[in-house]
């Protein structure tokens, strides 16, 4: 892993990546579909703390360039992730059949890029988009039972952080999901906030 | 132009917000509804009180069933169809009779939902395989299984006859846990026989599903979504279920039946089979199970599956 971080940053002069610390929470939208129903819209929460390894700090970068003049090397990332979430259960469907709700906890692996930073219009205030896909292991049970189950998860993630100084940035997440539960597929989006600590 | 491009954006945006919602805003149940209610307190061979240990006669048996046919009784749209067999009039073969009887008379095509509840007497023979105590059964015979039902039985007498996948089994009697087949997708944490501890609780959080991660994976990947019946019991496959004139009803019912007016957890207008089983869960362990300690202890269980049906309207 270090050599690969060293590998795609030559220029910084570091072997190590920097390291930032990310907390997001917001809303989850669940499209799940079982074979025999009707698909239906779950509504759900999420929080997700997480380490985030990154080749170069786009934002110091950006500080310390002269007026205007910001590098526009893109960083590598990678990222490692716990998050709790949950899933309240569907309305009925003209037969009385409904989603269970179902509440869980997961780990999560994922690798990206992260944008140059830049100038955001009107506002004036420095920025950097991230996009970043990986794979998650999420244990979960059936809200108001003692029905445990197990899956594994496609993640993605984007995200724009507006940097408030060098080492902090608030943002907004965009959390992506496709995952296999009890015979159902769920396709999984959010929306939330982020905070970024360097 | 940033103006228009300002407004397509935001116009794009409300119609996504209400596509997503309004995917889910549909809150009526129209399909047809049916139920077998069976309550048997007057046993054909039990005498109305034995020793201690020998089966007798039970006391509220008949009245949870008459409990639960006359709350059904007062829902409307779409109300229920409603059969119901008492005491002596629910022998083995009259029980399996009204069954198929039921399913026969559901429409094809209708996707209705099929309820079919017990209260009785529960029985565990040597190989401890429970069963249902139908009313001719007969302490004394060689095989006093003959005139019991067995979840072998019960479940091929629905899967042989019934139109719809939409079946609801629930049972208040010892040993019920038995109907509820083990889960496919997941694991049911509740041990049975049931003694509190860490991780025995309808409560417990889902970090409890490390301790066996890799074979919920397995379980997860090898489940393929089918619609089996739900069923609900009053207690575990290795426990007795109690009733008690403190509450005038078995305790499972007792729970089951408050749960409709207080188990809509989520304000959506109906108690599904999960609500109403984490309610009554939660009313036993709390006013049953810490009061009277062990010797005593039951739990209810539930089927697994992502799947649920709705079995009351909130409020009755």
């Amino acid at each position: 892993m270090l050599l690969v971080f060293a590998f795609c940053a030559p220029d910084t002069g570091r072997a190590f990546p920097i390291v930032a610390f990310e907390a997001q929470t917001g809303a989850l939208f669940s499209r799940i579909s079982l074979p025999d129903l009707l698909p239906a819209t779950q509504f759900g929460w999420n929080l997700t703390l997480a380490a985030a390894f990154e080749t170069r700090d786009v934002f110091a970068a950006a500080f310390d360039a002269e007026q205007d003049k910001y590098p526009l090397m893109p960083a590598f990332t990678a990222r490692l992730q716990a998050d709790i979430f949950g899933f309240a259960a569907t309305a009925p469907q003209p037969d009385g059949n409904l989603y269970r709700a179902w509440q869980g906890m997961g780990l999560g692996l994922l690798a990206g890029l992260r944008s140059p930073a830049f100038r955001l219009p009107l506002a004036g205030s420095l920025a950097s988009f991230k996009l970043e896909a990986g794979a998650g292991l999420q244990t979960n049970k059936y809200s108001g039972t003692a029905l445990v189950g197990a899956n594994v998860a496609i993640l993605a993630q984007a995200s724009l952080d507006i940097a408030l100084s060098r080492q902090t940035a608030l943002g907004i997440g965009i959390p992506f999901e496709y995952t296999w539960k009890s015979g159902a597929t769920a396709l999984i989006f959010g929306v939330g906030a982020t905070l970024r600590l360097r | 132009m940033k103006k228009k491009r300002g407004f397509i954006a935001m116009s794009l945006f409300s119609l996504t917000i209400g596509l997503i919602f309004s995917c889910s805003l549909s809150n009526t149940v129209t399909a047809p509804r049916y139920a077998l209610l069976i309550g048997i307190s007057d046993y054909i061979n039990l005498p109305a009180l034995a020793p201690p240990l020998d089966p007798q006669d039970l006391k509220y048996s008949r009245i949870d069933a008459e409990a639960l046919k006359t709350l059904l009784a007062s829902e409307a749209s779409p109300s229920w169809t409603l059969t119901s067999l008492y005491d002596h009039d629910a022998t083995k073969a009259k029980i399996k009779n009204a069954i198929i009887t039921l399913l026969a008379s559901v429409p094809k095509d209708s996707h209705a939902t099929v309820l079919i509840y017990f209260s009785g007497h529960g029985y565990l023979d040597a190989q401890r395989t429970p069963y249902l105590v139908a009313a001719d059964f007969d302490p004394t015979a060689v095989d006093p299984s003959l005139l019991c039902i067995a979840p072998k039985e019960l479940y091929s007498w629905i899967s042989e006859n019934s139109p719809t996948k939409n079946v609801i089994v629930v049972s208040d009697s010892c040993y019920s846990g038995g109907f509820v087949p083990p889960p496919t997708d997941s694991s049911d944490l509740i041990a049975s026989p049931y003694a509190p501890a860490i991780g025995q609780s309808a409560s417990l959080p889902p970090l409890f599903a490390l301790g066996s991660f890799g074979e919920l994976l397995a379980k997860n990947a090898a489940a393929d979504g089918s619609l089996e019946p739900i069923a609900v019991s009053a207690a575990g496959n290795l426990e007795l279920s109690w009733e008690t004139s403190a509450l005038g009803h078995g305790v499972f019912t007792y729970y089951l039946l408050e749960s409709a007016r207080k188990g809509d957890s989520n304000g959506d207008g109906w108690v599904s089979c999960t609500e109403a089983y984490s309610y009554a869960a939660r009313s036993i362990e709390k006013n049953w199970n810490k009061l009277y300690g062990a010797g005593y202890y039951f739990y209810p269980h539930i089927t697994g599956g992502l799947r649920d049906l709705v079995l009351f309207k909130s409020g009755g």
